[in-house]
């Protein structure tokens, strides 16, 4: 049965009543994890951006103070701060992971061409192509073939004769600095409205 | 959740795990807290219990020893005074007085227990010239059993006291040459002398007076009268017993060794010897001279007591000299209030003399009471 209490609610619940939190993480989760995937381009950013803001908010969540705004606007703050640390540094932070004793998992393979799913690539690809320009051969060839011509993975890595491990990396590496360089040219991956 | 990314699954048993831990953590802290409040609570109660115990301990020991006896701070004086490591010096004064005022005395302290005490076997001291003062006993210092005499002898105080005192008094406008008047037949008819005195304008002035000590207070009861107002007063004695005594035993140690000196200077048969002898008697002679003049000055300000007497005209202009200006004695205040703590514990360590016992007494009473009890209950 699913949990009635309002996002702000549990928060405020989750500071005595740790296990609180994992209904707020199971209804925002997704959400927040496409919400990085749009930004960065990147599923294994992405997916690191995401668990490092849940442990940064778990690990906060007795700072939080119900003010009645939404308590996943509280979530969505900590999520920026996350990702603006990303684009200053190019890496995702890992601290409050660190802290709460998390271990650090691998992007499982399956889950990339999942979390590309969740980016809507059709409003920027004249950006891209545009941004494709700036990046080196090799990471240029991977994201054209992923993201321009949506070949799989094992298509990419025949096409570029590399093993597949090394073409997701190319790609992932690719978004990555795709999504540097439509930062600074102020072109946003994603328009969706924030929650 | 309904998702098919594995990543985000596995990432919510991880925050699960956390918050499992999380939880465990909290658990474990607040027991914590409830066991230190707890032990916080038993130890409150461990120091009520015995701060109650010190204080009705504080109150047996001063009701024992206001009991009866008009001088009860003495004996916490000298409770107090011994846990002060103190107890050579007080010891003597407190048998002496005790025993001279037919008060009981504690136990430990008993008559004729002398820590500075002269062997018993030492002769006896002879009264030395201008010995003969109000406070001076020159004694029997060796004979221990001083206080238990046959016959009725009036018991000896041992004790030297250097007293001293200083009082300022005002008199009337223009009356500043009578009260010198006065002042020096006070010191005249009490046996005294005046030393020294400075005046100002004839209208204040300050003397030094050597008042033979036992008529002290009383000289000093005349010269109130003198005044409309007295300023200030104070009144302060040196316990210099125990140095005397001590002067007394290296004189006797060095006549002993003069008289050992001059047989084998008798029997000296050659230059050599008696040269040797004669030196060495010419040593010891001096030194007895030397601690005889220290007795002679221990006896002269015992017997004689310095009195610093200000006298000044009510609206005088104030030389404010530093013995007209009554200040505050931070020594003397130290003193007071080392003492006053001596006396607490002094009557909390008599108290416990009666408390441990009663208290030991009370828990074998319970302590059968409580077996009879159980035997019957379980037969």
């Amino acid at each position: 049965m699913e949990d009635q209490r309002s996002d702000s609610e549990l928060l405020v619940v989750s500071a005595t009543e740790p296990g609180a939190f994992a209904v707020l993480y199971r209804r925002h989760a997704e959400d927040l994890l496409r919400y990085f995937a749009r930004r960065t381009l990147d599923p294994e950013s992405a997916a690191e951006l995401t668990a490092e803001t849940f442990a940064q908010a778990f690990a906060s969540r007795t700072t939080y103070r119900d003010t009645g705004a939404n308590g996943v606007a509280w979530i969505y703050g900590v999520a920026r701060h996350q990702l603006g640390r990303f684009f200053r540094s190019g890496r995702v932070d890992r601290a409050a992971r660190r802290r709460l004793g998390m271990p650090e998992r691998e992007l499982p393979p399956e889950d990339f061409e999942r979390i590309e799913d969740l980016v809507d690539f059709a409003p920027i690809r004249g950006a891209i192509a545009e941004a494709l320009a700036t990046l080196r051969e090799d990471h240029r060839d991977a994201l054209r073939l992923r993201v321009i011509e949506q070949r799989s993975y094992p298509e990419v890595a025949r096409e570029l004769s590399c093993t597949e491990e090394n073409a997701r990396q190319r790609v992932s590496r690719g978004l990555r600095r795709l999504a540097l360089v439509l930062q600074e040219k102020g072109l946003q991956p994603a328009a969706e409205k924030e929650s | 959740m309904n998702t098919e990314i594995e990543y985000l699954k596995q990432l919510e048993t991880d925050l699960k795990d956390a918050a499992t831990r999380e939880t465990a953590r909290v658990e474990r802290r607040a027991l914590q807290g409830a066991i230190h409040r707890n032990a916080g609570r038993t130890w409150m109660r461990v120091a009520g219990v015995a701060a109650a115990f010190l204080v009705v301990a504080a109150a047996i020991g001063f009701v024992v020893g206001g009991a009866g006896s008009s001088n009860s701070p003495l004996v916490f004086d000298q409770a107090g005074e011994a846990v002060a490591g103190r107890s050579g010096q007080t010891l003597s004064r407190a048998v002496g007085d005790a025993t001279a005022g037919g008060h009981e005395l504690q136990p430990g302290l008993q008559p004729g227990v002398e820590p500075n005490a002269v062997p018993a076997s030492a002769p006896p001291l002879k009264a030395l010239p201008g010995s003969s003062g109000g406070l001076d006993y020159s004694a029997d210092l060796g004979d221990s059993t001083v206080g238990q005499r046959a016959g009725g002898q009036q018991q000896q105080d041992l004790s030297k006291i250097v007293r001293d005192g200083r009082i300022g008094i005002e008199v009337p406008d223009g009356k500043f040459g009578d009260a010198v008047g006065d002042l020096t037949f006070i010191a005249e008819k009490h046996g005294g002398f005046i030393i020294s005195s400075e005046t100002q304008n004839e209208r204040s002035g300050t003397f030094v007076l050597r008042i033979p000590a036992k008529r002290f207070d009383r000289a000093l009861g005349d010269i109130r009268h003198l005044a409309t107002r007295v300023r200030f007063q104070q009144v302060q004695g040196e316990d210099v017993t125990a140095e005397f005594i001590d002067q007394q035993a290296r004189l006797r140690i060095l006549e002993a060794r003069k008289a050992l000196l001059f047989d084998l200077f008798q029997k000296a048969n050659t230059t050599e010897e008696i040269l040797r002898m004669g030196s060495q008697l010419d040593d010891v002679q001096l030194r007895i001279e030397q601690i005889q003049g220290q007795i002679r000055f221990i006896n002269d300000q015992v017997a004689e007591s310095t009195l610093r007497v200000s006298i000044q005209e009510r609206n005088a202009p104030t030389a404010a000299t530093p013995d007209d200006v009554d200040n505050p004695d931070l020594g003397s205040s130290v003193d007071l209030a080392v003492q006053g703590f001596l006396r607490i514990v002094g009557a909390v360590i008599v108290g416990l003399g009666y408390l441990i016992p009663l208290t030991v007494l009370a828990a074998i009473v319970w302590f059968v009471v409580w077996s009879v009890r159980r035997r019957r209950a379980m037969s």
